[in-house]
């Protein structure tokens, strides 16, 4: 007699009783409207990994600049240009949303902000303050 | 509390607990960097380049970096988990994940004290 695999265990199927057969068992992701902690969560998951696939980039720019002063000056140019520049608020948003979001964390590690009020207070600030400070971050450096 | 481990000997305590900490070394960096450039306000590559210079804070940023990569790896792994089925897909990936961050690590350290570009 062949095992479930562990990770069917969700899956296991079990005789449902009649007024329950119609109940649907997957729901499509689509039809469901996202909460604000939700969206600060998954934001914050997000954020993290584009931080992370900026970082060859980041490196990259930090031994430019340290190498010459060629290389210093051609970094400077490089952030001069408009795509370098509107990559670099998307990830001063990145870094921003993703902590804010991680203080948010701690935050409710420490037992604090879990009630659903303050839940839903705390996400919203994280998300306008994060929005705000890369506005102003980019005003201040352009 | 689970039944079942997901990774054989340990609950992941460790690993939660390595992703809050390295989060506060990096805080604390930035916190300094910010306060740093501030003060010190390095001009042009000269003065950026003796900023690196300085012992302590070439050993203080090192430190950011390996926190964050460590961090990074952390939570790659957590991404990885949630997203791709245990298999090879997984193991393959989770490699790939390990060496991308061994390989910026060495490379960070070429940066701060290569003195080569």
């Amino acid at each position: 007699m062949l095992k479930q695999k562990s990770q069917d265990y969700r899956m296991r199927s079990r005789p449902l009783a009649p007024h329950h057969r119609e109940r649907p068992r997957n729901l499509p992701l689509a039809t469901l409207r996202l909460p604000l902690p939700a969206l600060v969560s998954i934001l914050h998951r997000v954020s993290g990994v584009l931080l992370f696939l900026s970082l060859p980039g980041v490196l990259w720019l930090l031994q430019l600049s340290l190498s010459s002063a060629e290389g210093y000056q051609h970094v400077l140019d490089l952030l001069q240009s408009l795509p370098v520049r509107l990559l670099l608020l998307a990830l001063t948003w990145a870094l921003l949303h993703h902590l804010l979001a991680g203080l948010r964390h701690l935050a409710l590690d420490l037992h604090l902000g879990l009630e659903l009020a303050k839940a839903r207070f705390t996400s919203k600030l994280v998300l306008l303050l994060g929005l705000l400070l890369t506005v102003a971050a980019g005003v201040a450096l352009w | 509390m689970v039944k079942r481990l997901l990774q054989p000997g340990s609950h992941g305590m460790s690993e939660w607990l390595l992703q809050r900490v390295t989060a506060v070394v990096m805080l604390l960096y930035v916190l300094v960097f910010g306060l740093v450039l501030l003060l010190v306000r390095p001009d042009g590559h000269e003065g950026w380049r003796e900023l690196f210079a300085v012992q302590p804070f070439t050993i203080a940023t090192f430190a950011f970096i390996l926190s964050l990569l460590l961090h990074a790896w952390l939570g790659l792994r957590g991404v990885l988990a949630d997203y791709v089925r245990p298999g090879r897909a997984r193991q393959v990936l989770d490699f790939a994940a390990a060496l991308a961050v061994v390989a910026m690590g060495a490379w960070a350290a070429c940066i701060l004290w290569g003195g080569t570009a």
